[in-house]
């Protein structure tokens, strides 16, 4: 079994990895979908709105004898219905990107200061829900302490929920974020993730390429190169090294050392906000972000161990992917770089909040509904149950006629 | 992948599934046994988490372990490891639906306790080896220990394939790992339990696994567990009992460990305790050897002195040695016990099926029908460590049926 044939079995592979036509083509089914199911959603509460206006109306005019005004207009259908203004694929896109580098900066800042592989796997859980999921049904304000929960769960960072929260609570903005909040979408994350919640991170392969640097290093100053680490001698290795890269034994270290920083401060960032790990696999990363800070290094490096099989068919195809890659994160790099663009994502945010599809935004509401149907009826008080029971009946009915069934009733 | 737009019909439990009855139950929730219905074919144990109790301190939500368990599961696809068909929530439960076995190694070993105490045949023993360690070995390739190896979790379907179950505990080692004393609430039986935990290791290696492997090896020859120690309970919270008992089982059969063949033995934390396990127990100065405890489990259960297709013989002893080896750096790893002579010596590769040409018919797997079976501990799959089998501190509700 090969590390290609380990990573293909995995579920990252197997199901978060595309091509980038099959990763724009999702994006924008997933968009066509929640388009549709909130102009649906608005076309309902329109419905219900004028249900409503018209019985009210009955009844004032019962009483006072007066029914002309609000609901005639309706009645006659006179007043225009405004189609609601939903987001484009690129605006779903801007959001779901702010809030990973927003995610980004409360995971590994205080007062959380979680280790990379929990605040890196959230924010992967948190792409992978949004590729079929659009910010429209669930708002990523919403999602993101759920999502940064979860990843402690998932890479054996146990924080309690109550700390969690209290912790949550201290930074910026996310003050009011009750344990409920942080709940209630966890079914909804945890299904739209297919329940697969490991990532492959790069990390493994950032330690182990810095000690095959090592060993390099260590060959170059005395002749003790392990076997089947190059077909160069160690003599080679130093010439080589020096015509390549314009070091020598001397400052080579150093050198890598200065590229690791570099290189890990890619991995936990570019890398991790954009699109790197639905298109390439974690070595590729890798390698991507080293070729980005130390080009001559790593084609020194990479050249030396393909050349050790002579009959690898895909250094070219290999280049070519981590080339790819570099542009990717050196892109991105750029991006966090430059100064947001504030102006135009509270633009989007407030287009956001005009169609927000209104059968869920109550999450919590939605959650607690749910949870009584798994067996605790009795204790609730009844008439509220009932009213409770009638209103996710509805809703649920009316989820039914676009989706099939939602979370699934008894 | 169209599948994975939120448009895609999610599944029922009770659409696909009919519940026969119920098998098992532990801290995690309980397992039932179903029936595939509409497109879906075959048998099936469906494990239901412990619905999360909203509202109690300390509730956050899913539960850690069933986490885990879902990102082990999904992960994994080997033929000695039981396959995760699909998983599916519903009503705010958690259920992994895994294929059906019809046997598991404890059940077997019980059967042929029961039965007149005929020997298991070496044959089977063979075959259930080698592929327990072919599915041990994708699973530390994968960077997952098991950590919970034991009879009960090893399944074994009606064709004979050897499957490791229960990954509940199971943990990926490539990432950090509390230990068996901080994170973990949940008890693993002690039986199986390496030398280095007793001893107060406080990092796993995947060695733990291989000594179980071992313990299992030598329970399918003498059908009774090789060190079967009583657990110390826990007193109180704070600090975990070093396992006198368990440690003295194995030292009455294997010997006191020696700093000259396991050199980081005096760095243990629980070093100072081995010393006060000889004093005055006669079996633990003058212990019996494993050697010996070999040829006489061997004899007892009347394997020939040859051909090798009838007796593990004396490739067998090598491979208990190795597997039960005290220094976890020098115990065979999965990869080099496939390698070991006992597999080669017969000439052919050990049988696909492990019932092959055994003559043996073993009891399907006994589920039950009412609420009340329970509480009974003697339920095939279940924890036979005395540990209470069941916590819910409520009668949990049956899977309604249909």
């Amino acid at each position: 079994m090969t590390e290609d044939e380990l990573y293909r079995a995995s579920s990252q592979f197997r199901l978060w990895n595309f091509t980038p036509e099959k990763l724009v083509s999702l994006r924008s089914e997933t968009n066509a979908i929640a388009c549709r199911s909130v102009r649906e959603a608005f076309k309902r509460k329109r419905a219900r709105d004028q249900a409503l206006s018209a019985e009210s109306s009955n009844t004032a005019s019962d009483a006072d004898g007066n029914g002309v005004s609000h609901g005639a207009a309706t009645k006659n259908g006179a007043k225009e219905v405004k189609e609601v203004e939903v987001l484009t694929v690129e605006e779903e896109m801007k959001m779901v990107d702010f809030y990973c580098s927003n995610m980004l900066n409360v995971g590994t800042g205080e007062p959380f200061n979680f280790p990379i592989n929990v605040t890196g796997t959230s924010v992967q859980l948190f792409k992978r829900f949004y590729l079929s999921h659009s910010p429209m049904d669930y708002h990523p304000k919403q999602i993101m302490p759920s999502a940064l929960f979860l990843a402690t769960k998932t890479e054996g960072h146990h924080t309690a929920l109550k700390i969690f929260v209290e912790k949550l609570n201290q930074v910026p903005g996310l003050n009011k974020v009750t344990a409920e909040d942080v709940l209630a979408p966890e079914f909804i994350l945890t299904q739209g993730l297919r329940f697969c919640f490991d990532v492959r991170h790069p990390y493994r392969g950032l330690k182990g390429f810095y000690l095959e640097c090592r060993i390099m290093d260590q060959a170059m100053k005395a002749s003790n190169l392990p076997e089947n680490f190059s077909n160069q001698t160690e003599e080679e290795m130093r010439e080589n090294i020096k015509r390549e890269t314009k070091k020598t034994s001397q400052d080579f270290l150093a050198d890598v050392d200065h590229g690791y920083g570099l290189v890990r401060n890619t991995l936990n960032n570019a890398a991790l906000v954009s699109d790197a790990y639905f298109l390439y696999t974690p070595s590729q990363i890798l390698f991507g972000a080293w070729y980005l800070h130390k080009p001559a290094l790593i084609k020194y490096y990479l050249d030396m161990k393909l050349s050790q099989n002579p009959n690898s068919p895909s250094a070219q195809k290999l280049w070519d992917v981590i080339n790819d890659c570099t542009m990717l994160l050196e892109e991105k790099e750029a991006q966090i770089g430059a100064v947001a663009d504030r102006a135009q994502l509270s633009r989007i945010d407030k287009k956001l909040y005009k169609c927000r599809n209104p059968e869920k935004i109550d999450l919590v509401g939605l959650n607690k509904a749910q949870k009584r149907d798994a067996g605790k009826e009795g204790q609730l008080d009844e008439q509220k149950a009932k009213k409770r029971k009638m209103a996710r009946e509805k809703s649920e009915k009316e989820g039914d006629d676009l989706f099939g069934p939602d979370l699934v009733k008894p | 992948m169209s599948s994975l737009t939120s448009g895609s019909s999610r599944k029922r439990i009770y659409g696909c599934y009919t519940v026969i009855g119920f098998i098992s139950s532990g801290t995690y929730g309980r397992v039932y046994k179903a029936q595939g219905k509409n497109g879906q074919v075959g048998q099936f144990a469906i494990k239901k988490f412990k619905p999360d109790k909203e509202g109690e301190i300390g509730y956050t939500g899913i539960s850690q372990s069933a986490i885990r368990e879902m990102a082990l599961c999904t992960e994994l696809t080997h033929p000695n490891v039981v396959h995760t068909v699909e998983i599916i929530l519903e009503d705010k439960c958690i259920y992994i639906v895994f294929e059906y076995a019809e046997h598991d190694l404890l059940q077997i070993v019980h059967h042929h306790t029961q039965s007149n105490r005929h020997a298991i045949p070496a044959r089977t023993i063979k075959s259930i080896m080698y592929q327990l360690l072919q599915g041990l070995l994708y699973l530390h390739r994968n960077w997952v220990m098991h950590r919970d190896l034991k009879p009960a979790n090893i399944m074994v379907t009606s064709n004979g394939e050897v499957k490791i179950g229960d990954l509940g505990l199971a943990r990926l080692f490539s990432k950090p790992l509390n230990t068996l004393f901080t994170g973990d609430k949940v008890v693993v039986t002690i039986w199986y339990r390496a030398p280095e935990l007793l001893l107060g290791s406080r990092h796993y290696t995947p060695a733990v696994d291989l000594w179980a492997v071992g313990c299992i090896f030598a329970e399918l020859l003498s059908l009774r567990p090789i060190f079967k120690g009583e657990e110390a309970k826990m007193d109180n919270k704070k600090s975990v009992p070093f396992q006198r008992n368990q440690m003295q089982k194995i030292v009455e059969i294997i010997g006191l460990p020696q700093k000259e063949n396991w050199p980081l033995l005096t760095s243990m934390p629980e070093y100072s305790q081995l010393s006060s396990l000889s004093s005055g127990i006669h079996r633990v100065s003058t212990p019996q050897g494993l050697e010996k405890w070999y040829w006489q489990t061997l004899q007892q259960f009347k394997y020939p002195s040859s051909p090798p297709s009838m007796t593990p013989g004396s490739d067998g002893l090598s491979l208990l040695r190795g597997l039960l080896d005290y220094d976890p750096t020098k115990r065979l790893t999965a990869e080099q016990a496939l390698k070991h002579q006992y597999f080669l010596s017969d000439g052919e590769k050990p049988a696909e099926d492990c019932f092959e040409g055994s003559g043996m018919e073993y009891p399907l797997r006994r589920v039950s029908q009412e609420d009340n079976d329970i509480r009974s501990s003697s339920l095939p799959g279940t924890k036979r460590s005395g540990l209470p089998d069941d916590s819910f501190g409520r009668p949990a509700k049956r899977l309604k049926e249909g």
